[in-house]
Formats: structure tokens, sequence, C-alpha cells
């Protein structure tokens, strides 16, 4: 059942490609078909050549059907794939958000959020932690019926949307299921498919529209024409047939399509279910919710007009899809919940038992906060610099995009022991600069002052005032909240009009290059807050797959374990490390680089680069890389951050790793 | 060319070209919807810390009663203004669209801003009230809000700056009429001082 993140990844990738050649092979045939009709159109309407010099028509050409037939070929395939790039582009450039206001959602705020809305806030930010994400921006749909979705074109613009039904009607552990469905979707590479699709299919769509109009607005030049000269009366006719056959085309091109997507689709909401179970460990979850979904009058119908632009991407079916069931984009919820639980009686009934117990991370929050010294949760994850286990490390790279409950439990706690403080100044785009700003000051106190003083002259006073209260705030909190705590106030920063992005970037970039003993966990944190941050603001293009093999990157990979073998390592022992992680790539061709060649600026270009390997080479060149921080057997909290946040620059995101102590 | 050739190029090169336009046009219409949606967006979160302010002051003055016994007017003062507030916002929520309603809130939050200071420095006489732990974080809260005001309101404005350049300009401008964006978002000024640009850096 557990498959990897990578061959899940890959799976998406195979349905997009298989759907992508139905697709083009529907989008032939259309154009194939445009032809011919044009070409026996003309063929049939033109006049005979015995009518040429007859009387009445003067000078009348017979049109040439192989012409015609080229041209309406021609017409047809350019509309179709001006159509798809068109919604394509535009689908990418509005983005999660784009899609999310589309269908009526208003982003959730905080601080005036009602308890339900607070308990949804803390699903999705344990679940965006335990993944290793950043946390989404949750929007609220105004809508009765219990839905969800996740919008974005990746997981680091993801954006999930959830009902008012679902907070209202959903307990703890359903919701959470629900989350991590969604979450699943955005790990599996759905968002990208998912546009594709829409974009594709938009373009036959568009065929038949224009089909349409062509077909209304010739039928009465058609008619007042036909009368008279019989040679462009026939032209007028061919243009209707075109019409006609543009419309019939277009239409059942667009069936046909949609019939492939629903496909595709039920296949993936599988996927999903399986995935969220094996994220909780608990069927009951999004089982109940599944339930409960079946057993409320409205189900998961949406009402919101534009609703259906978005149909695949809701948890439940939101829209109607006709009858049949064939071009519905999800699987009918018995047959959902069969598959998650073959021994359903058939019953809508949640137990009021599990309607009680929520999930085990709530009790974590009543244990921690009480007496509980309970073995497992008396040592506060990642204590100081407590070592993690150097295995776990190793093994870090099988979560990868697979995070499961032990990680959700972990978050959970997590999230309970970062100081009040902290958390709220990561829940406003105001006080969550000053957060950033403070987790990047120096360990060393002078040059931590530089930086300050730095920060004076580009970000205002009240800003650095509160940066200087939670610097020695942040200086206690564990290693292991630092990247989290990235995490939870990346949705806050979006929220910055471009304006102040610049500025904040501008201060930010001084702040990191105060000193250039940076170290590499503190350009690691760095640089996954710019990553994460631009594509809010600057337009990102997609990264298409480049290398199929490391070893056409083997300085780009040499550099990075060389870098990553000094960590945690002293000099001496740091070719051991390097030499350690080399074996794991035996097909590359590896050196160690010298100390004075490594520098971040070079670090971030090979990063760009490795960027654009495959999936599978991007995990197992983390492998290597987990190795090289691993090789002495030692493994400080700080160093397996490190790893998580090269991870996420990879993106491979990567679920916390979870030290010793917690995990017995 | 025969005549026949250019009858049936001539309308599908337009219809190209009028589809064209159309798509053109309809990416302008989405980005005019977009911007306007975080014009809305920027200012629910104006909302969202006002109400907080609003919420912190009946707390406050519950504090300083005890302390300022012989300063009722100013207390009753504030109560008043920040009545007044709550309603303008109401009256503003939802409604970003409406100058009028807009214009009313900033008025009600300059006199809030107002009645509000002269609280704090009649405040400053008494020594007691300045040592009262509730008080000091409660004022500590209400500088925090105003702070977060401040930005939520610099955010605002840059979205409406945003969202008035892209309806005057060209093309946007030929549809922005026709579309439902008939006019531009006022600026808001609570009358607080602006954000403190960052200071000018000096090479000396």
């Amino acid at each position: 059942m557990s498959t990897s993140f990578f061959q899940r990844q890959e799976k998406a990738r195979t349905n997009t490609g298989w759907l992508v050649f139905l697709f083009v092979t529907a989008v032939v045939g259309i154009v194939a078909t445009a032809s011919t009709v044009g070409y026996v159109a003309t063929t049939m309407a033109s006049p005979r050549p015995s009518d040429i010099g007859g009387a009445g028509t003067i000078g009348q050409d017979p049109l040439d059907p192989l012409a015609v037939a080229m041209l309406c070929g021609c017409a047809a395939g350019a509309v179709i794939v001006m159509g798809s790039l068109y919604q394509i582009i535009s689908l990418r450039s509005g983005g999660g958000s784009g899609v999310a206001e589309s269908v009526g959602g208003r982003p959730l705020v905080v601080d005036t959020a009602t308890a339900d809305e607070k308990r949804l806030l803390n699903i999705v930010e344990e679940m965006a932690i335990a993944s290793g994400t950043p946390v989404p921006p949750v929007y609220i749909l105004d809508e009765p019926g219990i839905n969800a979705f996740a919008a974005g074109y990746r997981p680091n613009d993801a954006v999930l949307g959830v009902t008012r039904g679902a907070i209202e009607n959903l307990n703890r552990e359903q919701l959470q299921g629900v989350i991590a469905h969604e979450f699943s979707h955005v790990l599996n590479g759905d968002m990208k498919m998912n546009i594709r699709m829409i974009g594709i299919l938009h373009g036959i769509l568009l065929l038949s529209l224009i089909g349409r109009f062509l077909f209304h607005s010739l039928r009465f030049m058609g008619g007042s024409r036909s009368s008279d000269n019989k040679g462009s009366g026939g032209i007028v006719v061919i243009m209707l047939v075109i019409g006609v056959s543009l419309l019939l085309l277009g239409s059942i091109g667009s069936f046909i399509g949609g019939l492939i997507k629903a496909a595709v689709c039920r296949q993936r909401e599988y996927l999903a279910d399986a995935s969220a179970v094996q994220f909780t460990r608990n069927p009951d979850g999004i089982g109940g919710a599944l339930k409960r979904i079946a057993a409320i009058v409205t189900h998961g119908k949406l009402e919101h007009p534009n609703a259906s632009v978005a149909s695949h991407l809701y948890f439940a079916q939101g829209v109607y899809e006709g009858f049949t069931g064939l071009l519905a984009t999800h699987p009918p919820l018995p047959k959902r919940i069969l598959a998650i639980d073959p021994n359903w009686d058939g019953s809508f009934e949640t137990t009021r038992a599990s309607a009680r117990v929520g999930l085990k991370s709530s009790n974590v929050a009543a244990g921690a906060l009480g007496a509980g010294v309970a073995m497992g949760f008396s040592a506060a994850p990642g204590k100081a610099d407590q070592p993690v286990s150097a295995k776990m490390v190793r093994d870090a790279t099988e979560h990868v995009g697979s995070p499961e409950e032990e990680h959700v439990e972990y978050s959970a706690s997590l999230l309970q022991s970062i100081d009040h403080e902290l958390r709220k100044a990561a829940s406003d785009p105001y006080s969550a600069r000053a957060l950033i700003f403070a987790l990047l000051l120096d360990r060393n106190a002078s040059i931590a002052e530089k930086q300050i003083s730095d920060l004076r002259t580009s970000i205002e006073p009240a800003i650095v005032e509160l940066t200087v209260r939670l610097a020695p705030i942040v200086k206690k909190s564990p290693e292991s909240t630092r990247l989290p705590l990235v995490d939870l106030a990346l949705p806050m920063l979006r929220r910055m009009s471009s304006s102040q992005y610049q500025q904040f970037i501008h201060a930010f970039d001084k702040l990191v290059r105060a000193d250039n003993q940076l170290s590499i966990f503190e350009w690691t944190l760095a640089q996954v807050l710019r990553r994460n941050l631009r594509s809010q603001f600057h337009r990102v293009s997609a990264v298409p797959v480049l290398y199929q093999r490391l070893s056409k990157l083997s300085s780009e990979v040499s550099l990075l374990l060389s870098m990553l073998a000094r960590v945690g390592h002293t000099e001496e022992e740091s070719p051991m490390a390097f030499g350690v992680a080399a074996k794991k790539l035996s097909d590359v061709r590896l050196h160690l680089v010298a100390a004075d060649e490594c520098n971040f600026t070079k670090l971030e270009a090979a990063l760009e680069k490795l960027r654009r390997a495959s999936e599978r080479h991007r995990i197992e060149l983390l492998d290597a890389c987990a190795e090289a921080v691993a090789a002495d057997g030692i493994v400080k909290v700080r160093e397996a951050e490190l790893l998580r946040g090269i991870a996420d620059l990879l993106e491979c995101p990567m679920p916390p790793i979870i030290d010793v102590e917690w995990a017995t | 060319m025969s005549i026949s050739w250019l009858i049936l190029i001539v309308p599908i090169v337009m219809l190209g070209f009028l589809v064209l336009v159309l798509m053109y046009g309809v990416g302008i219409y989405n980005r005019l919807v977009a911007l306007r949606n975080r014009v809305d967006n920027s200012f629910s979160q104006i909302e969202v810390q006002l109400k907080r302010r609003y919420d912190l002051i009946p707390n406050l003055i519950e504090t300083v009663k005890g302390y300022m016994k012989h300063e009722r007017e100013t207390l009753e003062a504030v109560i008043t203004a920040r009545n007044q507030a709550v309603s303008g916002l109401q009256n503003a929520s939802g409604h970003s669209d409406d100058p009028s309603a807009m214009a009313a809130l900033a008025v009600a939050e300059k006199g809030l801003s107002g009645s509000l200071g002269r609280l704090f420095a009649l405040a400053e006489a008494y020594p007691d009230l300045k040592a009262n732990q509730n008080m000091a974080q409660l004022t500590e809260e209400l500088t925090s809000t105003e702070n977060k005001i401040g930005f939520a309101r610099q955010g605002y404005n840059d979205s409406v700056t945003e969202y008035n350049t892209y309806r005057q300009s060209f093309p946007p401008l030929l549809i922005a009429g026709a579309t439902g964006h008939t006019s531009d978002r006022e600026l808001l000024d609570f009358g607080d001082e602006p954000i403190a640009a960052a200071p000018k850096v000096s090479f000396s």
C-alpha cells in the first residue's frame, strides 16, 4: 500500500503523458475530420464546370477543395492550441488563490477565527509541518455542503479551500482525514496534471464555441444570399457546414475529453484517499468524513455559480456531472468508503465514540500540557543540541512526500512546544517579518549587533525593536523549531503587498549578507524562505526536467556533497564523510571540492541545476546528502534540519526527523 | 491567387484575429477582477486589526477607571469614539467600494486615535497606573495593534494604487467601464504617522 513519493509522482507524470497522448490523438482526429468535411463540402457545393460562363455567374472559379481542406484543418488546430495555451497560462498565473477566489473563497484570518476555524487552522499547520512543506493559506467557502479542495501549481504555492459545512459538521479526526486527502493531492503532483487537463480540454471546447458562433451568425447570411448568386451562396453554405461541423466536432471532442479527464481524476481520488490513510493511519477519519458527506442531504454540492471550474479539485463530488458516472470526476461515495474500509456495513452512521475521540494528536496536546510525564512526551522534541539517531537520518528519505501518523503526532507536539510569543508573531504579516529577522540573527553577539544596525537602515524602527525583543526567545528555542517557524510564517508573509515585499526582501538580503561566516544552516533557512516567497511575487515558470542522469551534473553534486560533508565533521574527517556519500552515487564521478572553493553563490547555482533532475535522482541525491551528514554517526538536530532544508530546496518535501527519545 | 482563396481566407483570418482579441480581453478582465479581489482582501486584513483594537478598549477603560476617577470626560470621550468607530466599521465592512462609508470610517478612526491619545497623555500623570501590570500589557498590545493597522493600511493602499493604475491604463480602460470596474478605489488615511519610510542610507 505504501508506494513511495517518487513512484506516485512518476505515476502522475505517466498519467499526464497518457492523457496528453489521448488528447493529441483526439485533436488530430478533429483536425482531420475538419479538413475532410471542408473538402467534401466544397466538392459538393462548388458550381459544376458547365455552369461557368452561363447566365449570371461571372468569373467564379471553382473552389479548390484541397485548399479549403487545409484551411479548415489549420484553423481547427490553431484554435485548439491557442485556446489550450491561453487557459493553461491564465490558470498558472492566477495561481491557487486565483482558483480559490473564483469559486467564492475568502482567506481565513487567524484573529477573527471562530473556535472551529481555529481548529481547522491547527490541523492544516500540523499536516504541513508533518509533510515538510510551507503552511498553505486557507480559504473558506461559504457553502453548506461538506467539501474541500487544494489548488496551485506546486506544493510551494498551494492553497487549501474548505467549506463552512465541512468545518461545522466534521469532528477533528474527520476534518484531519479530509485535509490529509488534500495534502496528498498536493504531494502527489495532481495539481500540475489537473491544470494541464483543464487547459487542453478548454482548447477543444473553444472549437465548439466557435462553431456555434459561426453557425448562428451565418444562418442569417445564408438565408438572404442563397436566392441570387449560386457561387457565393455555395461559399456561405460551406461556411455553414463548417460551422456545424466545428460545433459537432467540438462537442464530441469535449465529451470524449471529459470522459478521459474523469477517468483519470477518479483514479487519482482513490490514490489520494489511500495516501490520506497512510498519512494518518486512521481510516476512520477520512472514512467518517465520507460517511458524513453521504449522510447529509446536500452532500458535497457547491452552490457558487463558478464552482464547476474546479470540479475535479474537490474532495467529494461538488457539481452535477451526469447520471451515468462516466463523466464524474469523483468515484461514488460508497465505493470510496469500501476502498478504505473493506468491512463496511453500508450504514452512514458514524459512531458516537469516534465523534468523541479526537485523533491522538489532540490527546498529545492535553497530555503534554497536563501532568503528562509519559515516557514518549517528556522529552520535548529536539531539545537543544540533542543528537538525532543517525539511522533515522539515513532513513529519512524514505518518507519524502509520504508523511505518516507519527509525523503528524510529532508535529502537533512540536507546535505545542513553540513559545507562545513566537506563534503570535508568526500569525500576522507585520510581526512575521520580525520573526524571520530574529531567526536569522547570528549566534555570535557582535555579528548579531551588526545585523541589527544594518536593519535599522532598511526597515522601520518598530520592527527592529520587535526583532530585538523576539531574539532571545528564538535563541532559547530548540533547533527543531526553526524550519517549522518559517513554514508557519510563510502564508502570512505572502499577504504583503508588492512594495512591502520589496522592502522586506531588501532588508532580508542585507541581514543575510551581514557576515561572510553565515553558517550553512542559516543560509539554507534563508534560501527556503526566499524560494517559497518568490513565487507569490514573481512569475516563476515551471522547471522542466532537463537531466535524466546525475552524471551530467557531477560538479554540482560534488559541490553539494563536499559542503555537506564538512557539516558536523572536522576537516580531517570530511574526506571520509564525502567518500561514504559518494558511494551512494556510484555511477557519478565525484571529487571532494576544496574548502576555499566552496561558497554559497556556487551552491545556489548548483542547486538551481540540481532541481532540474528527475524526482528519482533528486531522492538518490538526498540519500547521499543524508550519508554525508550522518557519516560519523553523530547527527545534531541542527544538522538534521539542515538536511530537511536542502530537501526543500530540491523540491522533495521531507517530514521532520523524529529524534530517538521522542520515538520511544 | 484566385478569388475563392481570398473569400475563404479573409473570414477565417478575421475570425482568428477576433478570437485572439477576445482571449486577450478576457485576460484583462480576469486581471481586473484579481486586482479588485486583492483590494478587498487587504481591507479585510485591516478590519481584523481594527476589531482587535476595538476589543481592547473596554478592557483599557476598566483598568484605568479605578485610577483616573476624575477624568470622566476623557474616558467617556474614548468610549463614544470607540462606539462610533465600531459602527463605522460595520458600515464599511464588505463595502470597501463605497467611498462615503470608507470616509466615515477614516473620520471615526481619527477621532478614536485622538481621544486615545489624550487619555494616554493624561495617564502619564498617574504613576500608580503606569506601574499596573494590566495597564502595561494593554498599552503594549494597543501599540502593537496600531502598528499592525498601519502596516495593513499600507498594504491596502498599495493594492488600491495597483488596481487604479491598471484600470486607468490602456487597454484595460477600454473594457473597465463596461465590465463593472467603473471607478477608482479610495486610498485610506487614518491620520496616523505613515509607516516610517526606510531611513535614507547615508554614505558618510
